[in-house]
C-alpha cells in the first residue's frame, strides 16, 4: 500500500479478515510470509517490538468500538497515546472537536450514540498520528444514517492526518465508496504464490 | 495516562469490592500496628514508671506482686509488715528515702493509701519532676483527717477541693462497708501520667486507725518504697533480706520486676501477632479474589490495551498495580483503626493503672506494617497478573469472548 492510500478489502464472513488484519498489526504472528509495515518486517519482530510497532505505527478501528467503559472519551483517546510516543491533551481535543466531539470530552461511552462511540474510537485510532490506520467492518455496529458519517469522517480524518487506510467490510454500500477495493479471496490466492509486501 | 492511573480507574469502577477488600486490609494494618506499639509502648511506659523508687520491701511474695500492688496499686496486698522492719531499713546507709504506705480501703473504687507527706513533697516521681497540687490545695496535714487526691481519680469521683467523704472498707468497693471516719480533700494533684493519679493519699495514722481495721494495724504498714544512695546497696538488701530472711521481699530493682512481667506474657503478645498475621494474610487472599474475579470482565480490556500497543508486561503491572492501590488505600485506613485501637486501649490502661501510652507517638511499625502488606499485597496481585499477561488479544477483542 502507497502512504495515505485508502483500499477497502472485501470478503465474506469467516473468510479470514480480521485475522488478516491482525496479522499486519502483529497481534497473531503469521505462521509463514513476510508482512512489512513502515519498512519494519513485521513477521520478523519478536511480540515486544511488534507491540511497541502497533502503538507508535498503526491505529486501529474495531467494528464493536472497543471503548473502555470506565474511562471519558478524553480518557479513550489519551489511552490511545499512551503505549506509543505519550499523551498529548491538545491532540486528542483536538481530535474529539473534529469528530464533532467537543462537547463530549468528559462523557462516559455508555452516555453516547452508537455513532458517537465510533467517532471516539477513530480519534482514538489516530491519536499516535499512525502511518497506517486498520478499520475492521467499522460500520457493522451502525445504523445507515451513523454509517454513512462514520466513513466519511474515517476517509477525511485519515487523509487530513497523512494515515492510510486499510478498511475491511462486506457492505457493498461501503465498498463501493473506494476506487480501490481488494477481494480477500484473491489477495488470498496471491500471498500464497509470492511474498507481498505492505 | 499513567498506569496508576489506570489502576485507580479500575478500582473505581469496581468500587464495591474495592471498599470491601482495602476494610481487609484497613483491620489487618490497625492490628498489626496496635499489637506492636502497644506491647511496646507499654513496656516501655511499665518499666520506666517506678514513682522514683528503686525498690519495695514487703511481707514475703513474689516481687511482682509487691510491685504491682505497691507502685501501681494493681493486686492483693500479700500481707503487712511491722513499724520496725520500717524504722530498720529506714536507718540502713544505703536508704536515701523510705515511705511506708497502708493500704486495705478505697472510696468508690478508688484506692485509699496511707503515707507520709514525703511521699508526695519533695521528692522526684521521674527524673527532674515532682508531685505539685493544684492551687488552692495543699498537702494533707498528717494528723487530721485530710485527703489528696490523684488528678484522675478526682476527675473520675468528681472529687475537689473542699469536697468530703467516707472511705470504705477492702480494696474493693462495696456499698455496705463504709467506715465512719470522714475525710476532706485538701488539695488534687497535677496530673503526672503515673498510678498515682487514680489513688486517694490520705495520712498513714488514718489507715492504720481507721475504725473496724484490726488491732495490729495500727503498727503495721502494707510496704515500704525505698529509695537508695546508689545501686551498689541493692544487691546487699536483696542478700539481707531474700537470701538470708524469710519473712520479707525485697523487690529490686523495679523496672527488672515489670520486664519480668512482659516476658511471662510474651505468649500472649505471640498470640495476637499471630492473629495480625492471619488477618493480614486472609487480606492479600482477598485482594487476589477480588481481582481474579474481575479477569472475566477485564480480558477484553486487556485485549483492547495489548491491540493499542501495550505489552504483556505493562498489562500485568497494570494489575499488580490495582493490588498495590487496593493495599495502599487500606493501609490508609488502618491508621483509623490503629488510632481508635490505641485510643481505646491507653484508655483502658490509664483507667486500670494510671500509666499514660501515647496514642499519636510514632513508630517504626507505623512504617513497616503498610509496607509489608502493600508487598504481600503486590505479591497476592501476581496471580491475576499472571492471567492478564497470558491473555491472548486476537480471541478475547471480540465481544462475544
Amino acid at each position: 500500500m502507497a502512504d495515505k492510500a485508502q483500499v477497502a478489502l472485501s470478503g465474506a464472513s469467516g473468510l479470514g479478515k480480521t485475522t488478516f488484519l491482525h496479522l499486519i498489526a502483529g497481534i497473531l504472528k503469521a505462521d509463514s510470509g513476510v508482512i512489512r509495515l513502515d519498512g519494519q518486517e513485521v513477521t520478523a519482530l519478536a511480540e515486544p517490538e511488534r507491540d511497541r510497532l502497533r502503538a507508535g505505527t498503526l491505529g486501529y478501528i474495531f467494528q464493536t468500538f472497543n471503548l473502555l467503559p470506565a474511562f471519558t472519551c478524553l480518557e479513550n483517546v489519551l489511552l490511545g497515546m499512551t503505549f506509543g510516543p505519550g499523551a498529548d491533551r491538545g491532540r486528542a481535543e483536538a481530535l474529539l472537536q473534529r469528530m464533532g466531539l467537543g462537547d463530549r470530552l468528559r462523557h462516559y461511552p455508555r452516555q453516547l450514540s452508537s455513532g458517537q462511540q465510533q467517532r471516539v474510537a477513530v480519534a482514538r485510532a489516530l491519536a499516535n498520528r499512525p502511518k497506517l490506520v486498520l478499520a475492521d467492518e467499522p460500520t457493522g455496529n451502525l445504523d445507515a444514517a451513523s454509517s454513512g458519517e462514520a466513513l466519511r469522517l474515517i476517509r477525511e480524518t485519515c487523509a487530513e492526518n497523512q494515515a492510510a487506510l486499510l478498511l475491511v467490510s462486506h457492505d457493498r454500500d461501503v465498498l463501493g465508496q473506494f476506487s480501490t477495493v481488494l477481494e480477500l479471496a484473491k489477495l488470498n490466492r496471491a500471498v500464497s504464490l509470492e511474498e507481498s509486501s505492505l | 495516562m499513567s498506569l496508576w492511573r489506570m489502576a485507580l480507574k479500575s478500582l473505581r469502577q469496581h468500587a464495591l469490592s474495592t471498599a470491601i477488600t482495602s476494610l481487609s486490609i484497613a483491620l489487618a494494618a490497625g492490628l498489626l500496628m496496635a499489637v506492636t506499639a502497644v506491647r511496646e509502648q507499654a513496656q516501655a511506659a511499665f518499666t520506666h514508671v517506678n514513682s522514683g523508687f528503686d525498690a519495695v520491701l514487703g511481707a514475703r511474695s513474689s516481687k511482682l506482686q509487691l510491685v504491682l500492688n505497691a507502685i501501681f496499686h494493681l493486686e492483693a496486698s500479700p500481707a503487712n509488715i511491722t513499724w520496725a522492719d520500717y524504722q530498720e531499713i529506714q536507718k540502713h546507709p544505703g536508704v536515701a528515702l523510705a515511705v511506708p504506705i497502708a493500704m486495705g480501703d478505697n472510696y468508690r473504687g478508688y484506692r485509699v493509701v496511707g503515707t507520709i507527706p514525703e511521699m508526695l513533697a519533695g521528692h522526684e516521681y521521674a527524673p527532674g519532676r515532682h508531685y505539685a497540687v493544684r492551687p488552692p490545695g495543699r498537702l494533707f496535714d498528717p494528723t487530721l483527717r485530710e485527703a489528696v487526691v490523684g488528678s484522675f481519680a478526682a476527675r473520675k469521683l468528681g472529687l475537689t477541693y473542699g469536697s468530703r467523704f467516707h472511705p470504705y472498707h477492702g480494696l474493693n468497693f462495696a456499698e455496705e462497708h463504709q467506715h465512719e471516719e470522714e475525710y476532706v480533700v485538701v488539695g488534687v494533684l497535677e496530673p503526672s501520667n503515673t498510678p498515682a493519679d487514680k489513688v486517694i493519699w490520705i495520712p498513714l495514722e488514718g489507715v492504720q486507725q481507721m475504725g473496724g481495721h484490726a488491732t495490729n494495724a495500727a503498727t503495721e504498714v502494707s510496704a515500704v518504697l525505698v529509695r537508695l544512695n546508689g545501686p551498689t546497696f541493692g544487691p546487699a538488701l536483696d542478700q539481707l533480706y531474700n537470701k538470708k530472711g524469710t519473712r520479707l521481699t525485697w523487690a529490686w530493682p523495679i523496672g527488672a520486676t515489670i520486664v519480668d512481667l512482659f516476658n511471662r506474657i510474651t505468649w500472649f503478645d505471640r498470640v495476637l501477632a499471630l492473629v495480625a498475621g492471619l488477618v493480614a494474610i486472609v487480606a492479600a487472599a482477598s485482594v487476589t479474589a477480588s481481582i481474579y474475579n474481575s479477569m472475566n470482565e477485564r480480558r477484553r480490556q486487556i485485549a483492547i490495551l495489548r491491540a493499542l500497543g501495550a505489552r504483556r508486561r505493562t498489562v500485568a503491572s497494570w494489575i499488580v498495580l490495582e493490588a498495590v492501590a487496593i493495599a495502599a488505600l487500606g493501609c490508609a485506613a488502618g491508621f483509623a483503626v490503629y488510632g481508635a485501637i490505641l485510643l481505646s486501649t491507653a484508655a483502658v490502661l490509664q483507667a486500670q493503672t494510671g500509666v499514660v501510652l501515647d496514642p499519636w507517638a510514632l513508630h517504626p511499625v507505623m512504617g513497616w506494617a503498610p509496607l509489608s502488606l502493600i508487598g504481600l499485597s503486590a505479591l497476592a496481585g501476581l496471580v491475576p497478573a499472571v492471567k492478564a499477561y497470558r491473555t491472548d488479544v486476537a480471541e478475547n477483542l471480540a465481544p462475544s469472548h
